[in-house]
């Protein structure tokens, strides 16, 4: 069965398809992962889609990892 | 609005304006500490065109208004409405000037400010002024020295802006006439105005004995609720444009959508449904010109043949305040457009 980390590990690698896989839920998606700002409001519109939810613009201006994401599923569930 | 029987403003004439001065990512990316290939990634922009210190948006103003009444025979206008969030100062407004300077002192003028909005926007309102009757004819310019505004270290918005102007001559032609906005809408949401501001500099926050490079002297841009809101209320906006004119996505010719990045650009038009090649890119060429953006574009489609009489557009755009607009019309048979023309310096303006 398909953890939450990978559920959203898959979305991320389907907004940014050139990523390696196997980055850790705290790799900066700006510092060490390359992945730029707009990349990153398509990885939540993903998450959006997949868990069925709105972000809160606040969540969308200050997310900077994997694990921001799944703290805030973990917040919406 | 629709087309109905009524009288219409149809396009007559078109002209554009760019800086001299081009600048390549290079020069960017060096100043800022980037990779080359840093801003090209991200924002699909090679090249903008940045205006001289002592220039002002009132020189680009005039070099396109010049164009487009030059490109359909200078006709009389009855008013000049100039969409610009980069007026030459913050009182009074910038479109006077322009008008004197362009013979045509005594018009009607006045500034539209919707940002990037702003051309749609205006080119609606003026639409309006004519088919209420009033007035025969207009001239309707999107003007910015976005640059003059931004920070040149400033990693988010420097890569991105650049200057430049366009404009379109309206006058009134007859029902079902090619050339009018057959249908529009404009809309805003005052709560997200901080996304996309210039903090300093109105009454706000008071210019007044204050140093002209704080921080909250240039415009400030959180770009990841920018690119979320601005794919929303264009995708959002189109529809409705569409579902008034009677035009399904695949009906669309060309989608002339605010060049703000091609990665903007590419979603609004998945979103839509219009193919990708069918929307009209030139950002590559012109970064964002703000308010200028939208006939910045037509003059290069028309420039590359892309634009032929009959073909269905729609307009869309979003920008600070925030504002969004969408625009549907039938390209008129204009004269072929010529490259855009230089700013017009305020002391040799005609």
């Amino acid at each position: 069965m398909n953890t939450t980390l990978d559920r959203v590990n898959a979305l991320v690698l389907k907004a940014v398809p050139e990523l390696e896989p196997g980055f850790a839920p705290s790799d900066s998606f700006a510092d060490v992962l390359d992945v730029d700002s707009l990349s990153v409001v398509e990885i939540m519109t993903n998450v959006e889609k997949e868990f069925g939810f709105d972000f809160e613009d606040e969540d969308i201006a200050h997310v900077q990892n994997v694990q921001d994401i799944l703290d805030i599923l973990q917040r919406e569930q | 609005m629709s087309s109905g029987q009524a009288a219409t403003a149809v396009i007559a004439g078109i002209g554009a304006c760019l800086p001299e001065r081009m600048v390549k990512n290079e020069e960017v990316s060096a100043r800022l500490g980037l990779p080359d290939d840093w801003i090209r990634d991200r924002t699909g922009i090679e090249q903008r065109y940045v205006i001289e210190p002592t220039g002002a948006t009132s020189d680009l103003a005039v070099g396109a208004g010049r164009q487009a009444l030059d490109s359909c025979g200078n006709p009389d206008v009855d008013f000049v409405l100039l969409a610009t969030c980069t007026p030459d100062q913050t009182f009074p407004a910038t479109a006077p000037a322009v008008a004197a300077r362009l013979g045509l002192k005594g018009v009607a003028a006045f500034d539209v400010n919707a940002a990037c909005s702003g051309f749609i926007y205006a080119l609606t309102i003026a639409s309006s002024m004519i088919q209420a009757g009033a007035f025969r004819s207009g001239l309707v310019i999107g003007a910015e020295a976005v640059t003059a505004s931004v920070d040149p270290h400033d990693q988010i918005t420097a890569p991105v802006f650049g200057d430049g102007a366009g404009a379109v001559v309206l006058r009134r032609g007859g029902p079902g006439e090619p050339g009018a906005v057959l249908s529009q809408v404009m809309g805003s949401d005052g709560d997200l105005l901080d996304i996309l501001v210039t903090p300093a500099g109105g009454s706000r926050q008071r210019a007044a004995g204050v140093p002209t490079d704080i921080p909250e002297s240039y415009l400030r841009m959180q770009g990841r609720l920018v690119y979320k809101y601005a794919v929303k209320h264009m995708t959002a906006a189109s529809e409705t444009v569409l579902a008034q004119t009677g035009w399904k996505p695949e009906d669309v010719d060309w989608l002339v959508a605010h060049q703000a990045n091609r990665r903007i650009l590419t979603a609004t038009a998945r979103a839509i449904g219009v193919p990708a090649e069918r929307a009209v890119v030139n950002v590559d060429r012109v970064a964002n010109t703000s308010a200028a953006s939208i006939p910045l574009a037509l003059v290069d489609a028309m420039a590359e043949g892309r634009l032929s009489p009959g073909d269905r557009i729609l307009f869309c755009a979003f920008g600070g305040g925030i504002t969004w607009a969408a625009a549907t019309l039938v390209w008129p048979d204009l004269p072929p457009a010529a490259a855009p023309a230089p700013p017009v310096p305020a002391a040799s303006a005609v």
